[in-house]
């Protein structure tokens, strides 16, 4: 019996921005705990929520990029619980209009094109972290307050691999967008999966299993596939009941779901409108302005590589894996350098030394203007690509301007082929004894004699024409 | 109307609130559902009352001024804990907590 | 006593004298002894007032006369506490209230119950009540209050003096311990309008930490407060019948004042209590799920958080705050929101677009404070016009400024009226006010 999985994630990111969403406490991460707090994010009494304009706008603008529905209105709500980790006793959020609904996230995969339906994203709040040690629990409220969008989306997808595609497209966009850094290493992209069976053709959707707190994208995958195995296994041994709506937790050592609470009937959350948030009005030329500050986003640029600047799909990948380096490249290009020489250099000599010290684009001393200089020559054949490459290593390591480096060492490329020639006779006439040798068959000579070469002019020959001229003298004297 | 207040029902309304209810304060909870609900009742006698939008703010305000990111420094532990009950080493310390 | 006879009051005095009312009154949760005179020269420089104590005085013990907070000391001050110590102005102490503010009779403090200075076999009213004694008995000239369903309004009416509710936004409620966040309004006890006018222009204001507050500072309540006045009020027909009251307004229309009858829908009347109840429990219920102990309050005692956290609210909540607890989670659970809460926040709007409408052709709102003089404790389970006791609602229900001035006296024990006007018109509503303090010219009780 054939079962068709249905999927749907909850995605939390925590936003980027200096203060919090509703308090003045920094938003970032501290390695010393209670070291980002103010009175509202230990729910002092008295203290109210003041929204972030920042945080306000950056929802705005994913709610744009998403395609989503905009209310006239942003509207707060009150999701009412205990945990020691929610000092309020309710977390700030969005239910009666959330800042977006009914989005949409095209994704690539193997070779098709899925729209991944959002049901809605929200702007809320995060709650304090807890550690658990030994028979205590601490808490630390650097977290508590920090802005976190929720994305929603509708139980469409259909296999592990097309969720994380998802994943790794929404993170991508969160980055271009410098709305979130997105990093799941520091918990700043949390995933709640949504799994349940149906037969083939059946609409209706079955009982779900929702797995908490999957925090990698890895991990993902292997829940996802672990709790399709499970289901099947018991829809097929007839023991399709024992399927119930609960929430499991996903164990990486053993890759497997674990059920996390016995009594399941939903928590009651008695959510209202936050009355201490006025109700505010969207502007249009709000929504303009955001428009316009919308980088052009991965999926774009990389139909722009492929199809106009031919690139590989591999090559169209690593660019556009980080917006500063998809950015350093298109300036190149606006420079007109040639699109293919300009991605071979990026995506190899500068990529190197990003990820051997896990460097942004911006950390380095090169600039495209430089590159543009360094390429320019090397298409102009004044030098070889391996003196382009050298050139490219002392402009970053020496961190000096092209022309500096050009003027204090004489690299100029020997091309001319009077002088070629006049060298070559010079090392042809000093070794007889190989020319011979190297007319009775021993043609690895030729390396002997363009290396002499090589030594004279300390590098600077041009090789393809040294080779040329080469081959002809040897002719002659056979 | 009556069945669906009971008293178990008013205690887990209390235990989800975190507060227990002795047997008088579960007994004045209980007909003060009573007039609860009679009172209830005449509201609902309101011509076309579910057409109305419900009011959760006195009157709307035309532009409301969101916070600049400007962040403020941390509080000090000392200050942010003046009242708390146990602190170990700059955090709250709680009996351990299911994850 | 007015603001003008307390500017050069001794202050070893006053303590004496806060010290003595508390004997007799119970009024204070906290006499402020360590004040001193400054140099300041501003209108309320070195005048003494008393705050409720739920406003939150930076290390200053502030309990909202609960258990729950009874060694609370808070780390920062409520922006109007901010802003009347700028000014000089110097708080003696921190007054009782009802419980977290729940309740109108002045009995449920966690210090005891507040006595009336006027007959103890009385209540004070509430929940300002501490607010209330300490200016009804001259030992401040004003007060600081809330007011979330009358409670500034109504104990100002039942001793017999000044009680002002401003537009909702128009003072910040930045570290007003809430009760319930859309109904609460921070307000001002006095001994005359002119006192109230001269405080709140020197509190109100736009509040970067309260979002709900608005730009008056072109709003100046003292510029035409005397400005002579003929104004067009209305009450409501089927509250009026108030022998009291009815006699007030003949003295005010001899002097040219017009007052009309007009009827409103009985079904709306009588939902005033049942739609207060249903939003103010339900935001009290939220407002108040910080009260668990971890943070401040003290720990309960448990082997888990869970238990802890149950033992400290289980012992540290009176009844009146627990049932409404219930009442307020009841209302807003799934399968009864709509019926509960979301039709009360219908009625909500009925009401107050049926008042407001009326402001279109009336200067304001003139109604009775209470049905009479202020309850005997015995008698409080006595039968009551329920919507006529809970008239003052509409003025929370609105954000509508509203104030009670003292109207006559009831074998010696004082009556008040109320007047409402439209939002944003505190200045109207003072000028009113004063013009019919004036023709009431109140003497006080004997």
């Amino acid at each position: 019996m054939a079962y068709q999985a249905v999927i749907g994630l909850e995605l939390h990111c925590e936003l980027k921005s200096k203060s919090k969403v509703f308090s003045k406490a920094i938003n970032g991460y501290s390695e010393i705990p209670n070291n980002h707090i103010r009175p509202l994010d230990l729910a002092l009494p008295g203290t109210l929520p003041v929204l972030n304009f920042h945080s306000y706008k950056e929802a705005l603008k994913l709610a744009l990029v998403l395609k989503c529905e905009i209310p006239e209105y942003m509207v707060f709500d009150r999701k009412n619980y205990y945990y020691p980790d929610l000092p309020k006793g309710y977390q700030i959020t969005q239910q009666t209009a959330p800042v977006g609904i009914n989005g949409e996230l095209v994704i690539d995969l193997d070779g098709k094109e899925i729209a991944v339906r959002i049901h809605d994203i929200h702007l809320e709040e995060d709650t304090a972290s807890l550690d658990h040690i030994s028979n205590v629990t601490l808490i630390d409220y650097n977290r508590s307050g920090v802005p976190l969008i929720e994305v929603v989306t509708y139980p469409c997808m259909h296999s592990a691999d097309e969720a994380v595609a998802f994943l790794e497209n929404l993170r991508n966009i969160l980055k271009f967008t410098e709305i979130s850094d997105a990093d799941t290493k520091l918990g700043q992209m949390r995933c709640d999966v949504n799994v349940s069976l149906r037969y083939e053709g059946d609409y209706d959707l079955r009982t779900k299993v929702e797995i908490k707190n999957v925090n990698s994208f890895a991990n993902v995958k292997e829940a996802i596939n672990f709790e399709i195995n499970r289901q099947t296994k018991l829809l097929d041994e007839g023991r399709g009941n024992e399927i119930i709506q609960e929430t499991r937790r996903f164990d990486e050592e053993t890759g497997t779901t674990i059920s996390m609470r016995e009594k399941v009937e939903a928590v009651d959350y008695r959510y209202f409108v936050e009355p201490n948030i006025p109700k505010i009005k969207i502007k249009e030329e709000l929504l303009k302005e955001l428009k316009s500050e919308i980088p052009m986003l991965p999926r774009q640029r990389k139909k722009l590589y492929i199809d106009e600047y031919d690139l590989s799909e591999y090559d169209a990948n690593v660019l556009i894996k980080d917006k500063d380096l998809a950015d350093f490249y298109q300036e190149c290009v606006m420079l007109e350098i040639d699109p293919q020489l300009a991605s071979n250099y990026v995506t190899t000599t500068i990529l190197s030394y990003l990820n051997k010290d896990n460097l942004n684009i911006k950390d380095l001393y090169i600039t495209p203007e430089m590159l543009k200089v360094i390429l320019d020559k090397q298409v102009n054949n004044e030098i070889s690509s391996k003196q382009a490459r050298e050139l490219i290593d002392q402009v970053i390591n020496e961190k000096k301007d092209v022309e500096e480096i050009l003027k204090n060492k004489d690299v100029s490329q020997i091309s001319d082929e009077s002088e070629l020639l006049k060298i070559i006779t010079e090392v042809l006439d000093s070794n007889e004894s190989q020319i011979n040798d190297y007319h009775n068959g021993r043609t690895n000579l030729f390396d002997f004699f363009v290396g002499g070469v090589m030594k004279i002019t300390r590098g600077k020959a041009n090789p393809t024409i040294t080779k040329e001229i080469l081959t002809k003298e040897l002719e002659k004297r056979k | 109307m009556m069945n669906n207040f009971t008293k178990e029902i008013i205690d887990t309304y209390a235990e989800n609130l975190l507060f227990r209810l002795s047997e008088e304060e579960n007994a004045l909870v209980l007909n003060e559902f009573v007039d609860i609900e009679e009172r209830m009742n005449l509201i609902n006698k309101i011509p076309n009352l579910s057409s109305v939008e419900p009011m959760s703010h006195p009157f709307p305000l035309d532009d409301v001024i969101l916070r600049e990111d400007i962040h403020e420094e941390s509080l000090s532990v000392d200050d942010a804990f003046k009242n708390a009950h146990k602190v170990t080493n700059r955090e709250v310390e709680v009996p351990r907590v299911v994850a | 006593m007015t603001i003008n006879e307390a500017k050069n009051i001794d202050l070893e005095e006053i303590i004496t004298k806060s010290n003595e009312y508390q004997k007799k009154y119970n009024l204070f949760v906290t006499i402020i002894s360590d004040i001193k005179k400054n140099n300041l020269n501003g209108p309320l420089a070195n005048v003494v007032y008393t705050t409720k104590d739920n406003f939150s005085t930076k290390d200053i013990l502030t309990t909202a006369s609960s258990n729950t907070l009874k060694n609370y000391i808070p780390i920062y001050d409520a922006t109007v506490i901010s802003k009347l110590n700028s000014l000089g102005a110097i708080n003696i102490g921190k007054t009782a209230m009802d419980e977290l503010g729940m309740g109108g009779t002045g009995l449920t403090a966690h210090t005891g119950p507040v006595i009336n200075p006027f007959d103890e076999t009385r209540i004070p009213g509430g929940s300002s009540s501490g607010s209330a004694v300490s200016v009804a008995t001259n030992l401040v000239p004003f007060s600081l209050g809330s007011d979330t369903g009358d409670s500034i309004r109504k104990p100002a009416a039942y001793l017999g003096v000044v009680g002002y509710k401003p537009t909702y936004g128009l003072i910040s409620r930045y570290g007003l311990i809430p009760l319930a966040s859309s109904l609460d309004h921070v307000g001002v006890f006095t001994t005359n309008v002119y006192d109230v006018a001269l405080v709140v222009d020197n509190i109100k204001g736009l509040d970067e930490n309260d979002m709900t507050t608005f730009d008056s500072s072109k709003m100046d309540l003292l510029s035409n407060l005397k400005d002579k006045v003929n104004p067009k009020l209305f009450y409501i027909e089927e509250l009026g019948d108030v022998p009291y009251f009815q006699e007030v307004i003949k003295k005010l229309e001899s002097t040219g004042i017009k007052v009309e009858p007009v009827s409103i829908d009985i079904n709306i009347l009588n939902a005033l209590k049942p739609t207060y109840d249903c939003i103010s429990s339900a935001e009290t219920t939220s407002n108040n799920s910080n009260l668990t102990g971890i943070l401040f309050g003290g720990m309960g005692e448990g082997e888990s958080t869970e238990e802890m956290m149950i033992d400290y609210r289980t012992k540290n909540l009176n009844s009146e705050v627990k049932r409404r607890f219930v009442i307020g989670s009841f209302v807003l659970q799934k399968e009864n929101q709509e019926k509960y809460f979301l039709n009360a926040c219908r009625v909500r709007r009925l009401i107050v677009e049926n008042i407001s409408d009326l402001f279109n052709t009336y200067d304001g709102l003139i109604m009775p404070a209470s049905g009479g003089v202020v309850p005997k404790i015995k008698e409080l389970d006595s039968e009551v016009n329920e919507a006529l006791e809970n008239n003052l609602l509409i003025g929370n229900f609105g954000g509508f400024p509203s104030i009670t001035i003292p109207a006559a006296n009831i074998d010696n024990l004082p009556v008040g009226i109320n007047l409402t006007c439209q939002i944003k018109e505190d200045a109207k509503l003072l000028n009113i006010a004063y013009n019919l303090e004036e023709i009431i010219n109140y003497k006080g009780v004997k």
